[in-house]
């Protein structure tokens, strides 16, 4: 890749707005921030680290004015290459506006700096008796700001939603750097809910400096059941026969042989090895209700087959049942050199057929797939394993996962859960979106005033300069997949 | 917003229009009439293709469209600027898909939410969306497309949050007749930019909404009320507030001051300064068993009553019928940080004291919700008395908007507030996505 450089004038500028010790623009310093947790890399020209709403809309100015891309940046752990530069430009990193400005526990709700870490708010928030409940698995290091880009999700959005669903207001930088605040503290503000439509737009409408969010009461009790069966078809009709129960557990989550294969030698959590499948569910609540949904789960997955349902009886068994579920994917590493994360969402109903179907893929193009997701929001996590050495490996698997995309498209589902299109997934927005659809999201993002040059290439399919989602940079982003990714 | 249309265009919109639609279209009568403006025509589309080139024929002429559901909320929204069509959607009625052990449904925007409860009801499910119905008699009459445009919200909203944590997916019609949706029909999608959050409560200023996904919430197993009157407003607030902390199994959470508590029926005696907590018990019932005996241990020194069955679905229904303002008066909902919700309701009541405006006001405290009836035959009483009501709502962190109110209220202020600097975005993007100003002029927010 060609090195792009900044002009000196530009870095002064910049240095003026936000300090000495807020630009990083020496080649060598840009590397770290070349990359987020999965795909395609690209050297920004320069990383500015700002401290306030008012240094972000400086920055902005500044860099817009020198014709030159913006892409704000939390923690890159992002999965779907939202804080990559694409095309350079400079990177606003809101690493170090990170305090929680005010946990109002009357209001249950929290005013917090973008680059606040996930896990660091419920911490503050455990004291009063609260917690944030959107619960990304990358939770101890993304950040708040991320999160509301991606509108990230994680186990617990089952019953509680993601991201969208906990934000009150946000105060934002807009694309020409003028500073406005989208909805506030209370639940409801008259005029459109462009707090709404700016969850989610993954850097492409502004970058948030302060976030409203929503805080929840730590429930008074909670159960955690491991449901164990021989095969994956029971599990996923167990998930169905819950939700059609009426039962909304607060997670309910799913990994298959291949995943159990990897976690257990690895993490010695108590999951059966000759198992075909388990599903981890956990219900919140009152007492008297988490009992009596408890055993309804259960009764529910022995209907269906399983061969074993064990809860946990307390704390530190439930955390062990857990520590297998969030180390799942770093485990996979035991399995191949490499796998390609995917992420992609079915109707509840369609898991059995669509899961039947994945394996069937992954079988015709021979790659294993292991499979740890969302079952309970029918959102896919398939992860195809594949070693990068053997020649035409990964052109093969790029198929697989469009394919797999394409079954979740056409079993009436979404291209992505919670990982956002980013730079990756542009090419199948045109799969479930319209032309008329696409230009109605083109038309807010005229109305936000962004252009081009405002996080370019990603969310929509196509952009100037962007290219087609190559071949090459999508081998890179397989490359890049490591034992930190996260799901 | 000013149309660019030859005044002659509106005159000969009416023979286009009538070849679209034939038998459709009629002659614009007071059942339309909007703040008093009857339009000249009525439209009533008979599937979305047939709205959508309507509308575009509207824009082309530059005629202006008023969207019009079950009309249950049409008191919404400032004085129209122009009004030529109201442009019915109640024949787009169809279930368009409904699998249950989804819990997701799909349909055309212009069924009533009583049809789509009473059709989830068979399958043990119900969408969490109940915004006053108006009468306790009959099932709502208010459009799927109308409750989401006008961005209302019931009871529920305590347990089970705002339509917009429910709506899934949309589609929507375009001022120019394109048809365009965002979002999907599954539990849990991020791509592309959510645009049905920004239809909620846009009052149909960016576009009609013509088909709508939701998820939806399994029946509660058990239900009951629990109505408890108190001689003042602070103990009955103490009570919903410590319910809520120890997260019981509510479905619903109000409370009743003024007048409007004597109204309801079943009510204990609460005296002239009464105020009444109501919780609507629903879950497992174990689990309501339990917060039944809570409430009642909470509200040792309330006057207590339990309704169960029947006489319990009915009062929430009464609640809405309550709700809804006469025509001579003004309704008002302000929403705020849950902590100035008692406060705020006791302000109004000393409000309504010192400017003889009679004042009922019923809140969803947990949520923030207050909804207020205010009355006067003098029509300056009550516009202080609004704009008074709205600065303590702002200054507590909230916001006042009047959701009726006679025309010659409406005439001397703005039924929104002030958006602040969030209106220039607004208003680019009603520029954007209806340029002309078709749908609903002057209505909105800032004149949009």
């Amino acid at each position: 890749m060609a090195t792009r450089t900044i002009d000196r004038a530009v870095v002064r500028r910049l240095e003026q707005a936000v300090g000495r010790d807020g630009v990083l623009w020496r080649p060598e310093e840009l590397l770290a921030f070349e990359y987020d947790s999965t795909i395609e890399k690209a050297l920004p020209q320069a990383v500015v680290f700002p401290t306030s709403a008012r240094q972000v809309a400086e920055v902005v100015r500044i860099a817009l004015a020198a014709g030159l891309p913006v892409v704000p940046r939390g923690a890159g752990t992002g999965l779907s290459g939202g804080a990559v530069a694409t095309l350079g430009g400079v990177v606003v990193a809101l690493t170090r506006m990170s305090r929680i400005l005010e946990i109002d526990a009357a209001n249950r709700l929290a005013v917090v700096e973008p680059g606040v870490v996930n896990l660091e708010l419920s911490k503050a928030a455990e004291p009063y008796g609260l917690y944030y409940a959107p619960d990304p698995s990358s939770q101890r290091a993304c950040t708040l700001g991320g999160n509301v880009a991606e509108n990230a999700g994680g186990p617990h959005c089952l019953a509680y939603g993601v991201t969208t669903n906990h934000v009150l207001g946000l105060e934002v930088v807009l694309p020409d750097g003028a500073i406005a605040w989208l909805g506030g503290r209370a639940r409801e503000t008259p005029g459109y809910d462009l707090r709404g439509v700016f969850v989610g737009s993954e850097g492409t409408l502004g970058i948030v400096t302060k976030i409203v969010v929503r805080l929840l009461h730590q429930p008074e009790a909670t159960r955690t059941l491991l449901a164990i069966f021989d095969e994956v078809d029971q599990a996923s009709e167990a998930v169905s026969a819950i939700i059609g129960r009426g039962i909304l557990p607060s997670a309910l989550e799913m990994m298959d042989r291949e995943v159990i294969r990897a976690v257990e030698p690895a993490l010695h959590v108590g999951y059966p090895m000759d198992a075909g499948a388990v599903l981890l569910i956990e219900v919140d609540g009152l007492r008297e209700a988490v009992a009596e949904q408890a055993a309804a789960i259960r009764q529910v997955c022995l209907d269906r087959g399983a061969r074993e349902v064990r809860e946990a009886e307390e704390a530190e068994e439930r955390e062990r049942l857990w520590a297998g579920r969030k180390g799942s994917i770093s485990a996979l590493g035991r399995l191949a050199p490499n796998y390609y994360v995917l992420d992609g969402v079915v109707p509840r109903t369609k898991l059995p057929q669509v899961l039947r179907k994945v394996y069937e893929m992954g079988e015709r193009y021979g790659f294993p797939i292991a499979n740890v997701f969302h079952a309970g929001d029918g959102n896919l996590h398939p992860n195809v394993l594949f070693d990068e050495r053997r020649p035409g490996e990964t052109e093969r698997v790029l198929e697989v996962g469009a394919e797999i995309m394409r079954l979740c498209v056409d079993a009436g589902g979404s291209i992505t859960g919670e990982h956002g299109v980013g730079y990756e997934k542009r090419s199948f927005m045109e799969w479930i979106f319209s032309e008329a659809d696409l230009a109605a999201m083109s038309k807010v993002k005229a109305a936000f005033g962004s252009s081009e040059l405002y996080n370019p290439c990603k969310l929509f399919p196509t952009g100037k300069g962007c290219g087609e989602v190559s071949q090459r940079k999508i081998e890179r982003l397989m490359a890049q997949v490591g034992p930190d990714a996260y799901i | 917003m000013s149309s660019n249309a030859l005044p002659g265009a509106v005159a000969d919109l009416e023979p286009a229009l009538r070849q679209i639609l034939g038998d459709a279209l009629a002659p614009g009568d007071a059942a339309c009439a909007v703040d008093g403006l009857v339009p000249r025509l009525v439209a009533a589309p008979a599937s979305v293709e047939q709205l959508a080139a309507a509308l575009a024929a509207a824009n082309e002429a530059g005629a202006a469209a008023i969207p019009w559901g079950g009309g249950r909320h049409m008191a919404l929204g400032n004085i129209p600027a122009r009004y030529d069509i109201a442009l019915r959607t109640a024949k787009l009625d169809r279930v368009l898909e409904h699998e249950p052990a989804d819990l997701t449904v799909t349909v055309e925007a212009g069924m009533t939410l009583g049809r789509l409860q009473a059709l989830l009801a068979e399958r043990g499910q119900f969408l969490p969306i109940d915004p006053p119905a108006g009468r306790a008699d009959a099932p709502s009459d208010a459009t799927i497309g109308g409750v989401l445009a006008a961005g209302v919200s019931g009871p529920s909203r305590h347990a089970y949050g705002l339509p917009r944590d429910w709506l899934l997916g949309c589609r929507v019609v375009q001022a120019d007749g394109t048809v365009f949706k965002g979002g999907g029909r599954v539990v849990k999608n991020v791509a592309g930019y959510d645009l049905p959050k920004l239809l909620i409560g846009s009052l149909g200023t960016l576009g009609v909404i013509v088909e709508a996904t939701f998820k939806v919430a399994p029946l509660p197993a058990a239900q009951e009320t629990f109505l408890a009157a108190f001689p003042s407003l602070p103990p009955a607030a103490d009570l919903a507030f410590a319910a809520d902390e120890r997260g019981l199994a509510l479905r619903a959470l109000a409370l009743i001051h003024g007048p409007m508590s004597t109204a309801l029926p079943e009510v204990p005696a609460s005296g002239p300064e009464g105020a009444l907590a109501a919780g609507w018990l629903a879950g497992p019932q174990a689990a309501v068993e339990r917060t039944a005996r809570e409430l009642a241990g909470l509200a040792r020194e309330a006057q207590t009553r339990r309704l169960e069955g029947q006489q319990s679905e009915g009062w929430w229904a009464r609640l809405g019928e309550a709700d809804a303002a006469s025509e001579a008066s003004v309704a008002v909902r302000a929403s705020l940080p849950a902590s100035a919700v008692a406060g705020f309701m006791e302000r109004l009541a000393a409000l309504g004291r010192e400017a003889g405006v009679a004042v009922a006001s019923l809140s969803h405290p947990t949520t923030g919700l207050v909804l207020a009836r205010l009355d006067s035959g003098r029509d300056e009483r009550l516009v202080s008395a609004i704009q008074e009501a709205r600065r303590v709502a702002v200054e507590a962190g909230g916001c006042l908007v009047v959701t009726a109110a006679p025309v010659a209220i409406k005439e001397r202020l703005d039924v929104w507030g002030d958006m602040g600097e969030a209106l220039p975005l607004m208003r680019r993007l009603k520029e954007q996505l209806d340029p002309r100003g078709t749908l609903n002029p002057g209505r909105f927010v800032g004149g949009l």
